[in-house]
């Protein structure tokens, strides 16, 4: 069956079975990590971490917009 | 202590990994986006790439607050934004932003001022996360 064929009943779960479906589905993914670093190959890290300052200019933004 | 709602790790796509991705709204003053961010608990900031605040309307020359973020992203230019931030089972949230001038890197939720709003129980191995507002 394709999944072509598959998106109308999927579309057609309820809230809980499409999460569990989901989930059905991220498990077979997680399961083919056999292996995930593989040599050479390209693994973006976004991670911001150490940004001078930026945590206090966002606090202070946060800050003027509270209700006083 | 509000409730506690679950959520599924996500395939990411193009690839085989999956992540702690949660959808969610963004709200500008007048525009409202459909996103999926990235939790990231090493992230110091949240951090909003350049062409999805083009896209909630916001004005890159207009925005004072200027950033400098770390990684990666360490070379390109950043300003403070607020947001709305409406997720499922929550009440709207102010998140504060490092707008990003570069496309080059997810929307993520990082410390400030994600983790600061909601607590967070990551369960990799259910392939599932929690999260509760504060």
């Amino acid at each position: 069956m394709s999944l072509a064929e598959l998106a109308p009943q999927l579309h057609a779960l309820p809230r809980g079975e499409k999460i569990m479906a989901l989930q059905l589905l991220t498990a077979d993914l997680s399961a083919e990590e056999v292996d995930p670093l593989t040599p050479g190959g390209f693994y973006p890290v976004f991670t911001p971490e150490s940004s001078p300052g930026a945590e206090e200019v966002l606090l202070n933004l946060l800050r003027e917009d509270a209700p006083a | 202590m509000s409730a506690r709602h679950s959520f599924p790790y996500l395939p990411v796509p193009g690839t085989a990994s999956v992540m702690p991705l949660l959808p969610l709204r963004l709200k500008s003053l007048e525009v409202e986006v459909k996103a999926t961010a990235l939790l990231d608990s090493g992230a110091t900031v949240n951090v909003l790439p350049h062409s999805l605040g083009v896209q909630l309307g916001l004005d890159w020359t207009s925005q004072s607050h200027v950033l400098e973020l770390g990684g990666n992203l360490a070379r390109h230019e950043a300003r403070g934004v607020l947001l709305e931030a409406a997720i499922e089972g929550f009440p709207p949230v102010r998140l504060a932003f490092a707008w990003s001038a570069s496309d080059n890197v997810r929307l993520i939720l990082g410390q400030i001022n994600f983790f600061l709003a909601f607590d967070v129980t990551f369960r990799r191995a259910d392939l599932a996360f929690d999260l509760w507002l504060r």
